[in-house]
């Protein structure tokens, strides 16, 4: 947890000790007599990647996922800034896709779900008239 | 790097446990420890100590402390936690069930 909210000091304390590391096997070459700069060289190569493992490390920190996450998120904004054409039209297809199904279902909604707007719903009847001559009409 | 001396996956850990429950060391001290001790047959490379020593430290295996050195210098000293001492109990068990298994179907005679 510590290393979300003090990142700077976690990232140091891991500088420090590889760089220990690093120094105490310089050391040790110097007194197999290695020049310093030689050693130094020497316990770097065998090092391998610092920066890959300093990597590694950070890794087996489960921070780093959300650490990630905003990166990614930082990243996609501004990939979206930088293709306005694509955000617009990204923009207006979802847009139009929300608002035209709202429109629908509001209309649906108040035309065929909700009972209507007067007292007794169940006690409306539906009165008609017909001409005489005119050929009955079935209803239902 | 050194070829023939390639862990078995998932040795390492244990190995680091078992080092850490002697002493806390420092990271630099156990690599040096761990090859001294195998007798030069063991060498873990440095890039990959730490990672295993930080993914040891998230389990809640081993802590960390900063404290000088005999030469005073401050380093990073791994020490085991009592959930560490289980783990390591347990996962040594494992080994040696493992190890006794692979070594007798090593040792069958050929007809």
């Amino acid at each position: 947890l510590r290393s979300l909210f003090r990142r700077g000091r976690v990232e140091q304390e891991l500088n420090e000790e590889l760089q220990f590391h690093v120094e105490r096997k310089t050391e040790a070459y110097v007194s197999k007599g290695l020049s310093p700069k030689d050693a130094r060289h020497a316990a770097l190569r065998e090092f391998g990647g610092i920066e890959q493992a300093k990597e590694n490390c950070r890794n087996t920190r489960r921070v780093n996922l959300i650490e990630t996450l905003f990166q990614d998120l930082r990243y996609g904004t501004r990939m979206l800034r930088k293709n306005p054409g694509f955000t617009g039209v990204a923009v207006l297809t979802l847009g139009l896709g929300i608002g035209a199904n709202t429109a629908v279902f509001s209309l649906l909604n108040a035309l065929m779900l909700r009972a209507l707007p007067v007292r007794d719903p169940g006690q409306l009847v539906e009165l008609l008239h017909r001409f005489p001559g005119e050929p009955s009409v079935r209803r239902r | 790097m050194s070829k023939p001396t390639d862990l078995v996956q998932g040795t390492l850990g244990l190995l680091l446990l078992k080092i850490l429950a002697l002493e806390p060391l420092n990271g630099f001290a156990i690599s040096q420890r761990l090859k001294q001790v195998s007798g030069d047959v063991l060498q873990v490379s440095d890039g990959s100590l730490y990672p295993a020593l930080h993914k040891l430290e998230q389990e809640g295996w081993i802590t960390a402390e900063w404290k000088a050195t005999e030469n005073n210098r401050r380093a990073k000293f791994y020490s085991l936690t009592r959930l560490g001492r289980r783990h390591l109990e347990a996962e040594a068990h494992n080994w040696k069930r493992l190890s006794t298994a692979i070594s007798q179907v090593v040792k069958l005679k050929e007809a």
